[in-house]
């Protein structure tokens, strides 16, 4: 546990300059992806990352065979070639045959790692002195980032970012409207392209720390979730962009810590922890959010519903809205239970619509009298149109209506007055209402 | 190469009947869209491999079936509900939660220091180079290779399903909608199918790796796809393809001392290519032989069209002085054109060619003109590509609609 502790500590200190190169390194590489990867979602290409991670693989080795080195420039530079002939075989095979994209990008997907994973063994059976560290590939492995290949890391992701930069608004339009930009003339179709390439530029320089395997995640996680937070592009990449560099340095941190560890998993762990949050926690969609609506909903139901239950009662009955009404009667209209019919005039209570209640009896405050004449209104105004515009039968308006009036806007509301040409409306089917008090 | 033991031909057994089992349900996964369903199930699954393992501490065939069952199960559960609970577009939630399952695999099997059995490159690309020698064991006797009996179960299995319901899922390939009407359950039918093909993956995925198993989903039905336009023919030749993938990858394995699951994914790959490029109907030479002959059918087309109006107009010459030589040798060969007294005439054969092009191309002009009341300044760019399209008898029904045989700008038209 002491280790551990000291451990920590060296790291957050960033004493040693390995730790920082790989913290610096990572935060870059999860940027790029972010930004990249957002261009890819929105284009709804999110799953051409796995492929094009994959089909790395057989060029970084034929690098090394061919090269006899393990310079990191040599392998990303072939494996930026096999990437760009990944994408070229998905769209040769999927315009000049009868195979579709999701077959295509699988083919190419599982048949490039395949020569790859043949390389790969190859080189390692052939008892080449320096085979050992490819594999790093396979799963990443950040820890053994070094200088150079940081550096390397950082032009890429300069110059990714420079580009995204500067074609962000053709990018944009391409993501949103890709036949609408081609009408007014933007290059589509070589646009789709140089998103492409960007694309197998941050996927490349992501594969030594995170792997082929899980490279898609780097690209599609930070993406998906920085989608949820915002709806403006700007904002999404920017966003994801963070979400990428804080994935990058959790997972590595992590990594240091279980060094027999690759990192690509924990990054991907961290980048889906933050994920499942936002799915929790976030402003538009968030699960969190979308229940404390929901019971918004339900409660505002229930209330208006008491409330036109209240109102058809007087009616019924012949009260005045501003009299005692007993529970049993008000439950009798909506054919609820008394237990029921009292927890939801507690609803109404806490809105102040109640002047006074007990077990037996409630009585409207004016405002209550108001909102329970407006429900019965919009209840009935909806009843009207089913009947007389859409010739729905009397009979059958009563359980649409039920559904529909708790959406009326103000502006519905006014239109259909107008139809009605009354606020008076009398109920157009009978009220069931046995036994009265 | 030739020198192959027992234990080689086991081997390309054990291939043969993993790309068998994967391929014939692959087929329908490659028609109905879903390939990349495979790749999500069969990354999904390790972590539900993982927990079996280090419950047990050993290859339990069972518990291994149920967790890789339960996480497979529980992968499509979340995607569905990533993309409707949390309005993920759908593609980024099958990325999203596979990356993350096998993620979460990967690091439950490093966790346990120095797992023989299940470590990172077995799950990557298998151990089909260990079954000679994995024994299925029960009680003391040894019924000789595991990996024989689960996938030649697995095969068993998805051959017996595949023929007893093949009419069913022809149709629900092709037409979901018809078959939902006709009342049976394409639901259940597509559960059942993606339950095999989840119990498929796990047989497979010990031989073979999770990445290699989706290339023995998609890549023979792929490849068979392209070959014909029969539904069950496609399944004979997937059993074909699979064949010569298991032997060839076996020999290219054992020649370059490399990866057998990965030399046979190369060989399916290989095959796919050179069926891509040759395929009879479909490969792009085919395609481009097609388009090349249809080239040449119109540019003659052409050529005697302009011969025949130069006759009526009693032009001496009759080809365009432009026109290349090769393509009057061409036309010469064929018996369209010949010489007479040093300059070019047509044969009968041409001329009737020639003659049918002309109708053709003014019934088309008067069609367009007296029917449909096109300006007779727009007539022409229109029949000069619909005249190497139609039927003869196009001329026949111009006949019937319209008892006007005169032509707007251009003539009679020819009998």
């Amino acid at each position: 546990m002491n280790t551990f502790l000291e451990q920590s500590a060296r790291l957050l200190s960033f004493s040693d300059a390995n730790v920082r190169y790989v913290f610096s390194g990572m935060m870059m590489l999860g940027l790029a992806c972010g930004v990249l990867g957002s261009f890819t979602l929105l284009r709804k290409r999110a799953l051409i990352g796995d492929a094009l991670a994959h089909a790395a693989l057989p060029g970084i080795a034929l690098a090394y065979l061919l090269t006899n080195s393990k310079s990191i420039t040599v392998l990303l530079i072939g494996a930026y070639i096999a990437g760009v002939l990944g994408i070229l075989t998905i769209l040769l095979i999927r315009n000049f045959s009868r195979i579709k994209e999701d077959s295509a990008l699988a083919i190419v997907l599982t048949v490039f790692f395949g020569i790859g994973i043949v390389l790969l063994t190859y080189i390692q059976k052939s008892g080449r002195a320096s085979q050992s560290g490819l594999d790093k590939f396979l799963f990443g492995q950040s820890a053994s980032l070094i200088a150079n290949e940081v550096i390397v890391i950082g032009i890429v992701t300069a110059i990714l970012l420079l580009a995204s930069l500067l074609l962000y608004k053709e990018f944009k339009l391409l993501c949103f409207d890709s036949n609408y930009a081609s009408a007014i003339g933007f290059p589509a179709v070589l646009l789709d392209i140089l998103l492409m390439g960007l694309t197998v530029g941050a996927v490349v320089i992501g594969l030594q720390a995170v792997g082929v395997v899980l490279m898609a995640a780097l690209l599609i996680i930070p993406a998906a979730t920085a989608r949820m937070w915002s709806q403006r592009l700007g904002m999404m990449i920017i966003i994801a962009g963070f979400i990428g560099a804080a994935s990058g340095a959790v997972g590595s941190y992590l990594s240091f810590l279980a060094p027999r560890m690759p990192s690509g998993p924990l990054i991907v762990v961290a980048g889906a922890s933050l994920f499942a949050v936002s799915l929790l926690i976030s402003p538009e969609n968030g699960l969190i959010r979308r229940f404390l609506r929901r019971r918004i909903q339900v409660k505002n139901t229930v209330v208006t519903n008491c409330l036109r239950a209240i109102a058809e009662l007087a009616e019924v009955t012949g009260c005045d809205l501003n009299t005692a009404f007993s529970l049993t009667d008000i439950g009798r209209i909506r054919k609820w239970t008394l237990s029921e019919t009292a927890r939801y005039l507690k609803l109404l209570k806490t809105k102040k619509l109640l002047n006074f209640s007990d077990d037996v009896s409630i009585l409207l405050t004016e405002s209550g009298c108001e909102e329970a004449k407006a429900s019965l209104r919009r209840h009935r105004l909806w009843e009207l149109y089913l009947m007389y515009q859409a010739d729905i039968a009397p009979d059958h308006v009563d359980r649409d209506a039920e559904e529909a009036e708790h959406f009326f806007t103000p502006e519905l509301e006014h239109q259909l007055l107008e139809l009605a040409g009354s606020d008076e409306i009398k109920s157009p089917h009978e009220i069931e209402f046995k036994g009265g008090s | 190469m030739f020198d192959w033991t027992i234990n080689s031909w086991i081997i390309v057994l054990v291939g043969f009947l993993a790309s068998v089992s994967c391929s014939i349900l692959g087929i329908f996964l490659v028609l109905r869209k879903l390939s990349l369903v495979a790749d999500a199930i069969s990354h999904a699954v390790l972590p539900g491999i993982a927990i079996a393992f280090l419950m047990s501490g050993d290859r339990d065939p069972i518990l291994m079936l149920i967790g890789a069952a339960a996480f497979g199960m529980l992968a499509t559960t979340l995607i569905e509900w990533v993309h409707r609970s949390g309005k993920v577009q759908t593609d980024a939630a099958i990325g999203v939660v596979f990356t993350t399952l096998f993620a979460i695999g990967v690091i439950l099997i490093s966790m346990k220091a120095g797992m023989v059995d299940l470590d990172q490159d077995c799950v990557l690309y298998g151990e089909i180079a260990y079954s000679p020698w994995d024994y299925l064991l029960i009680g003391d006797n040894s019924y000789g290779p595991r990996p024989l009996w689960v996938l030649g179960t697995a095969a068993t299995i998805n051959c017996i399903f595949i023929a007893l319901f093949f009419k069913e899922l022809k149709l629900s390939a092709f037409d979901p909608a018809l078959a939902t009407a006709l009342g049976f359950s394409a639901t259940l039918l597509h559960y059942l199918f993606m339950g095999l093909v989840s119990l498929t993956t796990v047989a497979s995925f010990e031989s073979v790796g999770a990445i290699l198993v989706i290339a023995m989903f998609v890549v023979p039905a792929s490849t068979a796809y392209l070959m014909t336009d029969r539904l069950s023919s496609m399944v004979w030749w997937v059993i074909i393809i699979s064949a010569f993938i298991s032997v060839g990858g076996y020999g290219i394995a054992s020649a370059m001392n490399a990866s057998i699951a990965g030399s046979m994914t190369t060989t399916a790959g290989v095959l796919f290519v050179i069926v891509f490029i040759f395929a009879p109907r479909r490969g792009l030479m085919s395609i481009w032989k097609d388009r090349l002959a249809l080239k040449l059918q119109i540019a003659t087309e052409d050529r005697l069209a302009y011969a025949f109006r130069s006759i009526e107009r009693s032009s001496n010459s009759l080809f365009q002085p432009e026109e290349s030589d090769w393509m009057l040798t061409w036309m010469k060969w064929k018996g369209l054109i010949k010489m007479l007294d040093g300059d070019w005439g047509m044969t009968d054969k041409g001329l009737s060619i020639a003659r049918d092009i002309i109708r053709r191309h003014r019934s088309w002009e008067g069609y367009l003109y007296h029917e449909l009341n096109v300006p007779a300044d727009h007539l022409h760019r229109s029949a000069d590509d619909v005249e190497h399209f139609l039927d003869n008898d196009i001329t026949d029904v111009h006949e019937v609609i319209s008892s006007d045989r005169t032509h707007p700008h251009d003539g009679t038209i020819p009998q």
